[in-house]
């Protein structure tokens, strides 16, 4: 968490290997990523990262299920019926056929989200996940990361929405390009999430 | 069952952006349409001049002197016109005794009027059907008797059907027959016998003085068919040595067609600038609009990056999509090259005045290949700069 321009954004982009720190290491499962080349770099984002975006951004002339498919075709071979799944695990399966145009806010992230799990990432990456969306569409989706934390998934969340923040078990503050605090609120995790979700 | 690879991706994008595609495609189309239409074009009017010595049936033609301009008016584009050699030109060749002459065959020229006395302006050729053998051949094999006085020939595309009736100077004259098309003016001439042009003469002369009315020995030119194996050029020189003081003109085919030929190579040469200039022009406004695209798609590669499409997928992807368009402008751009063809050829060849005879099936279809081909490939190559330029950008800089 952090103000604007506090380097929260920077942070998601390294970490997922869409960038790279100018100075300092990055260490990611073992390998240190600000060492490696642009398509080493692919291939660990294509291999052990999910990410979803503040703005969706899904590809507008494919549907929502070709959204996901696209992204198990990059990383091994298309199948239409573990894509379905992924978007009914999400509450999409009707919505399967829908171009983004179609779909509302909170079905557009949602179809994001199932394109970032697809294929079964190790860290999800999230930039502002629920930052456009209505409160009842924020609560869907950070049940979704719930369920999802509870399957084993890593999820690092970027927000400035404190009650999303309150959510996740640990809870770093940057500032300038700082951590400022770092929050363990594994004692409270439980709690905050259910609350979130019912709210 | 839904299928996605890069052609299927290519293909959506294309289908679901249909503005984009549509100016993509319609660039291709024109290039197309023009490559196979031009190219098809010069062809018709080389073919044309070629063919024209062996349609033309002799390899001299005794014309008056200073008449060759009329000559190749008539025999090009069927221009009606009406000149005639010195009385005595037939027994002035004799004379000449040449044991190199096969066949000797004279013809007499008239043209009717855009006038209520005939039905349209043509150019008559009066043949002597014993000796002739410029159409004799058509007239034994498919008319299978001889042309009656009264009876005329229609070139193939003047108007009428075998069997009817047609007006000249008042005459009325029954047609026998169509000629097949033969690329040269007599395709718009009108054939009938000798006695038949000479009553119209008569006929005519009574609405405006005719030469051969008033001398029925007037012949218009003399076609010559040599031995096989004879020099044409050196007979045609030693014809014009005896005869061009007495205002005998020998004009050989093969030079005919080659002064033909020089207008042809100007024709063909400012085709092919053209097509070449329509090529780079092409090239430009694929490669602009490619471009454009790829401007436009900048955050569509950074989010593809992001789910894990290296440079080298999203390059191939656009390639992808350069391929569709193209192989679509080019099928289209054919097509309607096709369609442009038959309304384009007439006009060109009558302008030209150059003969036109469309080449062959099977060179048509080598044609549209090649036109096909050139298409996809300029397509391809517009686009492969950008091709290689999609994705380049850092992933976070794409997606702002």
């Amino acid at each position: 968490m952090g103000p604007s321009g506090s380097g929260k954004t920077t942070m998601i982009n390294i970490i997922g290997c869409m960038d790279t720190p100018s100075t300092g290491s990055v260490i990611l499962d073992g390998v240190d990523i600000s060492r490696e080349n642009a398509s080493s770099l692919t291939r660990i984002r294509r291999d052990k990262i999910g990410l979803i975006f503040q703005q969706f951004h899904l590809i507008s002339y494919l549907t929502a299920v070709e959204n996901v498919m696209v992204a198990q075709y990059y990383h091994s071979m298309p199948d239409e019926q573990e894509a379905m799944e992924a978007l009914a695990k999400v509450g999409l399966a009707d919505r399967a056929r829908h171009l983004p145009a179609q779909l509302s806010g909170g079905e557009q992230q949602r179809v994001c989200i199932a394109r970032a799990l697809i294929n079964s990432p190790q860290i999800l990456l999230g930039d502002e996940p629920t930052g456009n969306l209505d409160e009842e569409n924020e609560g869907i989706v950070v049940d979704i990361f719930r369920r999802l934390h509870d399957e084993g998934v890593t999820i690092i969340i970027v927000t400035h929405d404190p009650e999303v923040g309150d959510v996740a078990q640990r809870k770093i503050i940057l500032e300038h390009g700082r951590i400022v605090d770092d929050i363990d609120q594994s004692a409270t995790f439980g709690q905050a999430l259910k609350l979130k979700s019912h709210s | 069952m839904t299928r996605l690879n890069d052609r299927t991706i290519a293909r959506r994008n294309i289908s679901r952006h249909p503005v984009r595609s549509f100016c993509l495609i319609g660039a291709e189309i024109v290039l197309a349409a023009f490559l196979f239409a031009g190219s098809v074009l010069v062809l018709s009017l080389t073919n044309g001049v070629l063919s024209m010595s062996d349609r033309l049936g002799a390899d001299i033609m005794l014309v008056p002197a200073g008449y060759d301009p009329h000559v190749e008016n008539i025999l090009l584009s069927g221009k009606p016109s009406a000149f005639y050699l010195p009385d005595d030109a037939m027994s002035q060749l004799r004379a000449l005794s040449l044991d190199v002459i096969e066949k000797v065959t004279p013809q007499v020229f008239m043209a009717t009027l855009r006038a209520s006395c005939c039905a349209y302006p043509v150019q008559i050729m009066g043949i002597d059907y014993e000796s002739d053998f410029i159409i004799r051949s058509w007239l034994d094999e498919t008319l299978k008797r001889p042309l009656h006085d009264g009876e005329i020939i229609l070139g193939y595309h003047n108007n009428g059907n075998a069997g009817d009736e047609i007006t000249f100077f008042g005459q009325t004259l029954t047609i026998a027959g169509r000629l097949e098309r033969t690329g040269m003016g007599f395709d718009s001439s009108v054939f009938m016998t000798r006695n038949t042009i000479i009553d119209l003469a008569n006929a005519a002369d009574r609405i405006k003085p005719q030469k051969l009315a008033a001398n029925n020995n007037l012949v218009s030119v003399i076609m010559i068919k040599l031995k096989p194996g004879t020099d044409t050029v050196k007979t045609a020189r030693t014809i014009n040595k005896a005869l061009n003081p007495q205002g005998i003109y020998a004009l050989f085919s093969k030079k005919f067609v080659g002064t033909i030929s020089s207008s042809l190579v100007l024709v063909s040469r400012i085709t092919k600038y053209f097509l070449a200039a329509l090529w780079v022009m092409a090239v430009i406004v694929i490669a602009l609009l490619f471009s454009l695209t790829v401007s436009e798609r900048r955050k569509e590669f950074g989010i593809l990056r992001t789910i894990g499409a290296t440079r080298k997928k999203l390059a191939f992807m656009v390639l992808n999509e350069a391929l569709i368009v193209s192989i679509f402008g080019a099928v289209a751009g054919i097509i309607l090259g096709g369609v442009i063809i038959p309304v384009l050829s007439p006009l060109v060849a009558e302008s030209l005045h150059l003969p036109f005879l469309l080449p062959s099936w099977g060179k048509i279809l080598l044609i549209s290949a090649a036109s096909g081909i050139i298409t996809v490939l300029t397509g391809l190559c517009a686009s492969g700069l950008f091709a290689l330029r999609a994705g380049s950008q850092d992933i976070h800089e794409n997606m702002r």
